[in-house]
């Protein structure tokens, strides 16, 4: 009896394999090269026949179709690779770790800050710093890079991939709101203080009286002056008071020092006070469609939003500097990396330089300073036009957090034991700053 | 006079039993009320203008309601292909799963051999651990064989009978028919194989009817298995293809599609629930043929 399970077993398992065998080398990769694949040898030395190169994303519908656009262009032009686009914002780190935990990874995938650090710290990324060193690209130049952007490539000075974005924090304003309240749009020169005045004259109440007038009712507000949720971070505010969330070495997080507790007071009393909406309020009506509605006059978000492209009278401008004049905002950064178990590296490599130099004149911000052109940009992104100066302006100081392999742990502890009570709980900095420091630290060490 | 009393009595009990049934009515209206309303702002999100979604105050019913959604949504990616993928993978994987199951779930019900209790203690062992904890290294093993980016890895486990719950449910159906049937068979002049497929297995036909429904209902809304081993957007099932309505790091969510895929997707199974509703509780209460 069990010899005759066995062997039913034995048999569909032989079928269905056999059966799906056939089908995966003519479904999987499609075309010509599928002979080449399925006989055991995509390396093969010359690149005689183009090589597959498999991108992973985290792009959506709409930018996935874009990118599907400009990849048929890169695949058209180039002799060397045919770049197959595996896009899915779904659970995009699990997915990445799982895959790069085999050998079956993607060739090339996207990846951000945070991660890059880690898998340049981890070896998952190719070395490229000899390939860069030594090709004539555009985008191989890494004199040409903003210096903050390649950081998180960068592991014992060696590059382990290339960002393709590094967006500023930008504040993004309401200017009809602004005219209606008769204040001047921001400038250089803007620190907290006029930044505050104007989201007290910015807040007001049914009855029309703004934050700073006699009579102000907080419990019937309908128009804010500003707008926090945890977003935009407390670490450039603290940046901006010359204070620091983890030191140059990495090994201590100076959160009580006067500068970082300024700051988070600062912050606490934005988030907790009249001039910005209570956290439910912007659960119910949305953090970015209150500004998006014209409930909020002022809105920090990353330099790539369409806040200004698609909403009416709205302008980005640079975040306000801190009291002392010091001009800082924080930078994401996206980038790109080629996967150490790729069994194509030079392809992989050339499709990474012209991939990242398309995605350059793509999105904003490009990370290099020769395409951080004022004409140059307009032309590539006529509807963000009118906020593009500030928007360049601000990449000559954005920086990301410090981001090491201890970061996850860190962050954890930062958002839910100091910021995640200052913001939900209505606690003060002062009061939880000596019991979280250790914790901090701790997990630093 | 007798009849009249008997009858006050009777209404009495009727009373109450009458405010006892309405108390459970009010009750379970309410509990389903909590139940459906996330399903109704389903509905009503699936059919708002985009700008709509996050109005103040919320709208509950749509005006007007925005139907073409559907159609966007659908076309909005090549969600013909995913559902193609989506049945693939669900037809063969209940077909695997019912074979292998049944064929192990017999194999534990009627034959006696060294080790066999603590073998179907370790499978049943299988079923502590949770998807995540093995999901590495059953990838390994996948990528092992040179399965990964492909449906295999998603229809071929089901052959290894890797269901403890489907073999627990079967073994304990065969488990309840009575072995004269089979010694009859056996007289009759049955050899196993024929007493398996045409005396056994027509008498748990609820059972393997509930472990396929069960089966469809994993097949369908697997959406972590798809995602981790499919390593081609032409490849994927509908539940990973709806992500992409997820947005990205500069792309909102486009939550009226993603709530009316959402609804496409729920609806074969909420319907099958309906029609099927009875063999669910069938299958794991009624057990077949008694002493």
């Amino acid at each position: 009896m069990l010899a005759s399970v066995l062997l039913v077993i034995a048999l569909v398992l032989s079928a269905c394999g056999g059966g799906k065998n056939d089908n995966g080398a003519n479904g999987g990769n499609g075309g010509n090269a599928a002979n080449n694949g399925s006989s055991g040898n995509n390396s093969g030395g010359e690149p005689a026949q183009k090589v597959q190169i498999r991108l992973a994303t985290w792009a959506g519908a709409d930018e996935a179709k874009e990118l599907q656009a400009i990849l048929d262009d890169l695949n058209a032009k180039s002799g060397t690779y045919e770049i197959v686009q595996d896009s899915n914002p779904a659970e995009y780190d699990t997915r990445m770790i799982t895959q790069l935990s085999g050998d079956s990874g993607p060739d090339l995938f996207w990846v951000s800050a945070q991660r890059a650090a880690q898998f340049a710290a981890g070896g998952v990324m190719l070395d490229i710093t000899d390939r860069l060193a030594s090709a004539s690209h555009p985008a191989a130049d890494t004199n040409d890079y903003y210096e903050a952007s390649l950081g998180p490539f960068t592991h014992d000075g060696k590059i382990y991939g290339l960002p393709w974005l590094q967006q500023p924090v930008m504040m993004y304003v309401n200017k009809a709101l602004f005219d209606e309240a008769g204040l001047d749009y921001p400038d250089e020169s803007w620190t907290w203080n006029e930044f505050l005045d104007a989201a007290k004259k910015l807040t007001k109440d049914a009855n029309g009286k703004r934050a700073d007038e006699e009579g102000f009712d907080a419990n019937n507000t309908v128009q804010w002056g500003f707008t926090l949720n945890g977003w935009p971070p407390a670490q450039m505010f603290i940046w901006q008071n010359g204070g620091e969330v983890i030191t140059e070495d990495m090994k201590s997080s100076p959160i009580d020092t006067p500068e970082a507790k300024e700051a988070l007071n600062f912050y606490a009393d934005l988030v907790q006070g009249p001039l910005v909406p209570s956290q439910s309020i912007i659960r119910d009506r949305g953090f970015d469609q209150m500004f998006r509605n014209g409930q909020v006059a002022m809105f920090m978000g990353g330099a790539a939003d369409n806040l200004d492209s698609t909403v009416e009278n709205v302008q980005a401008f640079m975040v306000p500097a801190g009291p002392g004049g010091t001009h800082v905002t924080f930078g994401d950064i996206l980038g790109m990396g080629i996967n150490a178990k790729t069994k194509n590296p030079d392809a992989a490599f050339q499709a990474l330089l012209d991939l990242t130099d398309a995605i350059h004149h793509w999105k904003i911000m490009p990370p290099r300073k020769s395409l951080a052109d004022l004409e140059t940009l307009k032309e590539l992104h006529p509807n963000k036009a009118h906020s593009l100066e500030a928007i360049i302006a601000s990449m000559e100081y954005a920086r990301p957090y410090r981001y090491s392999e201890k970061y996850p742990d860190w962050d954890n502890i930062f958002w839910t034991q100091l910021m995640d009570p200052i913001i939900n709980a209505g606690a003060r900095p002062d009061d939880l700053i000596p019991k979280v420091k250790p914790l901090l630290d701790n997990a630093l060490q | 006079m007798a009849r009249s009393l008997a009858a006050g009595g009777g209404l009495g009990t009727r009373r109450m039993n009458a405010i006892k049934r309405a108390l459970i009515y009010i009750i379970v209206t309410f509990l389903a009320a909590v139940i459906l309303v996330p399903f109704f702002w389903m509905l009503s999100t699936a059919l708002q203008e985009k700008g709509d979604i996050f109005a103040w105050p919320p709208q509950w019913i749509p005006d007007p309601p925005q139907w073409r959604n559907f159609a966007e949504a659908w076309t909005a990616m090549p969600f013909n292909r995913y559902l193609g993928n989506t049945i693939f993978v669900v037809v063969l994987g209940i077909t695997a799963e019912l074979a292998s199951a049944t064929i192990v779930a017999y194999g534990f019900a009627r034959f006696r051999f060294p080790g066999s209790d603590l073998i179907f203690l370790i499978l049943l062992a299988t079923m502590m651990l949770p998807f995540h904890v093995t999901l590495i290294p059953t990838f390994l093993i996948w990528q092992h064989f040179g399965l990964v980016g492909e449906f295999d890895p998603l229809v071929l486990r089901a052959w290894t009978a890797w269901g403890p719950f489907y073999i627990f449910l079967l073994r304990q159906f065969f488990l309840t028919i009575p072995r004269e049937l089979d010694d009859a068979a056996e007289i009759d002049g049955a050899n196993t194989l024929q007493t398996f497929f045409l005396i056994m297995l027509p008498q748990i036909r609820p059972a393997l009817l509930a472990v396929a429904i069960f089966a469809f209902r994993g097949y369908w809304n697997d959406f972590l298995g798809p995602l981790i081993y499919l390593t081609d957007m032409k490849l994927y099932t509908m539940n990973v293809g709806m992500y992409f309505f997820m947005g990205g790091v500069n792309e909102a969510p486009q939550w009226n599609y993603l709530m009316a895929m959402s609804i496409i997707i729920a609806l074969p199974v909420v319907l099958l629930f309906f029609v099927a509703q009875r063999y669910f509780i069938e299958g794991i209460t009624f057990t077949g043929l008694k002493d």
